[in-house]
């Protein structure tokens, strides 16, 4: 039997009654955190922070003093380009009869202005051998895990970015160059998950940060700025910072204060509960308005990013509130930084509300669930072509040949 | 000087017609052109229908210029609009070369996909039409509509080629006469519109 929607349907409407009913307090939390952020004391925030000894359990970004800031879009030139890539994969099946995955990565190169011109292109790339397979520890070659799931994610991100890093060294040209990429710069798939040191090692630290210098280093000869875009943004860490200047204790120390109290009954939650980020910003920033910037303050960035420290601003792009993250020779420029502000607005502008160039990049490395089906015959093809015997589990054939 | 150009890859074919993508978007020929593709044997087209569109069925293209002044500045702003918009010419079969005679006459096999699709030079389609033989395929078609307008195109294209125009417009009136003898409203708008 197929999904029961008459059951469903009831459960649906019990759901969206719920939440018509805590609407009201919704709304008024995000006022209390408008009002919170307008009189907002950095020195107070820093010093409650020093308080508190690290007993702060909220993940917060570091505030600057002009965080709340609201900055106008600046004028930008009329000749420059915007490079985009995105990536997506097939994982590792193992139901297949052979043990690979693949990544296409597709890319967008916008030339404005004189002589304006689009490249898009996507590269699909199969992993089989061994060493595609897992990812060792560079001390102890006896320790590996093997490259699927939320690894794969890391190292098709990694693979985007180095594509990203290729393209932008390949313009031999002075005008500004905005090198932008779909969802965050930090390696999320990464965070909060049991995986050992000497991943991370291998795909941020030896991956993923030396990509960064080596933008870094080619944004010293040419005017290149680095961004990702996240549309839609579920963070809500600026909004928890607010729960400190709300904390009623005289000492912040979230455990012992607050272990026994029920969430929403906390009396940081008066402005912080269950609302994010974007909801807040989308009340304070006016269409094309960004935020100031926030310093992003997790163990993964400050162990392994070093010099490439991650900083972020919201957007109002005029049709949603995007968080743009970038690193921090960006954010210690204030004209690279207005120029991306500027740059990624008129992106948006021109791509209807997203991006146009993560649009295209998107399109080129899109897979199918067609192309994913012609993968799995191809390599069933191949293998019986060269007299390897193909198989596959039962589960998976009972869902080809489904029968009563 | 005319020279042979060429315009695009088949990309689907049959034994009636085949579809041309231009390598260019809107740099297709007008209907009525004859195209000629493949070797061995040369096969010989006559365009029907020329439509621009997106290249993936699926994005279908939004307007972009409200704040434009001129139409180029639409396609100036957003590059990508030449990557992603594609020309396509559909052309019906009319005939084909096997050494060096002209056969107007059903093809017995389809052009290859990605044969290069070449529009006929003036010297090409004044040997083409010295003989109209073909025309009963074309005025029969299943697979056209307006295929009038086709043929009196590619009629009215011929005749400037010919030596003497007028000559060749009452041969071609005599054999849409003879093909067309049941059909008397139909021929004479045929004529009416080679006359003009």
């Amino acid at each position: 039997m197929s999904l029961d929607l008459t059951y469903t349907a009831l459960q649906i409407d019990y759901m969206s009654e719920n939440i018509k009913i805590h609407r009201e307090n919704h709304i008024a939390r995000i006022s209390k955190a408008l009002e919170k952020i307008d009189s907002f004391d950095i020195d107070h925030h820093k010093a409650r922070i020093k308080n508190s000894l690290g007993m702060f359990n909220w993940n917060i970004p570091r505030i600057s003093l002009d965080s709340f800031n609201k900055f106008n879009a600046h004028e930008f030139p009329q000749d420059y380009y915007v490079v985009s890539t995105d990536g997506s994969h097939i994982d590792v099946d193992r139901h297949m009869p052979a043990n690979c995955y693949l990544i296409n990565i597709g890319s967008c190169i916008l030339k404005y202005g004189n002589n304006s011109f689009a490249t898009l292109n996507s590269i699909p790339n199969l992993y089989a051998e061994y060493q595609d397979l897992i990812i060792s520890d560079r001390e102890n070659q006896s320790k590996s895990v093997l490259v699927r799931g939320a690894i794969l994610s890391a190292k098709r991100m990694l693979e985007e970015l180095k594509a990203l890093t290729k393209l932008v060294k390949e313009i031999d040209n002075d005008i500004p160059i905005l090198a932008l990429m779909d969802g965050s710069l930090i390696m999320l798939d990464l965070i909060g998950q049991t995986h050992p040191e000497f991943v991370k090692k291998e795909l941020v630290q030896h991956g993923f940060v030396e990509l960064l210098d080596k933008i870094h280093e080619l944004s010293k000869r040419k005017k290149l700025l680095l961004a990702s875009y996240i549309s839609l943004p579920k963070s809500a860490e600026v909004i928890n910072s607010l729960r400190v200047s709300n904390c009623s204790f005289n000492e912040i120390h979230c455990d012992l204060n607050c272990s026994k109290i029920i969430p929403g009954n906390r009396s940081c939650d008066d402005t912080s509960n269950q609302i994010i980020d974007r909801e807040v910003f989308s009340e304070y920033l006016s269409p094309g308005q960004r935020s100031g910037t926030f310093q992003i303050d997790i163990d993964l960035v400050n162990d392994y990013y070093l010099e490439n420290q991650i900083h972020f601003f919201y957007l109002n792009t005029g049709h949603e509130i995007a968080r743009i993250e970038i690193p921090q020779w960006i954010e210690e420029r204030e004209e690279l930084l207005n120029l991306t502000h500027s740059l990624i607005l008129n992106q948006c502008k021109l791509g209807h509300g997203y991006p146009v160039s993560l649009m295209e990049a998107h399109e080129q490395a899109v897979i199918t669930s067609s192309d994913r089906n012609h993968f799995v015959r191809m390599i069933e093809s191949a293998l019986d072509h060269n007299g390897v015997p193909t198989y596959t589990s039962e589960k998976n054939l009972s869902k080809r040949l489904r029968w009563v | 000087m005319n020279i042979n150009k060429r315009i695009g890859e088949v990309v689907e074919s049959s034994s009636l017609q085949f579809t041309v993508q231009c390598y260019d978007l809107y740099k297709s020929p007008n209907i009525g052109t004859l195209v000629k593709c493949g070797s061995d044997p040369q096969l010989f087209g006559i365009v029907y229908d020329v439509s621009n569109k997106s290249m993936d069925p699926a994005r279908r293209p939004v307007p972009r210029g409200r704040n434009e002044n001129k139409e180029e500045e639409v396609y100036l702003s957003n590059p990508q609009l030449n990557r992603l918009l594609i020309t396509e010419v559909n052309c019906v079969l009319v005939g084909y070369q096997s050494v060096d005679e002209i056969n107007q006459s059903p093809v017995s096999l389809p052009p290859m996909i990605h044969s290069f699709v070449i529009e006929c030079s003036d010297e090409e389609l004044k040997r083409f039409s010295s003989c109209l033989d073909f025309l009963p395929l074309l005025l029969e078609s299943p697979v056209l509509n307006s295929i009038d307008e086709v043929i009196s195109s590619f009629l009215i294209k011929s005749s400037r080629v010919h030596d003497d125009s007028s000559r060749f417009l009452i041969y071609a009136g005599k054999e849409l006469a003879f093909n067309l003898s049941g059909q008397l409203i139909r021929l004479n708008n045929l004529l009416k519109r080679i006359s003009k």
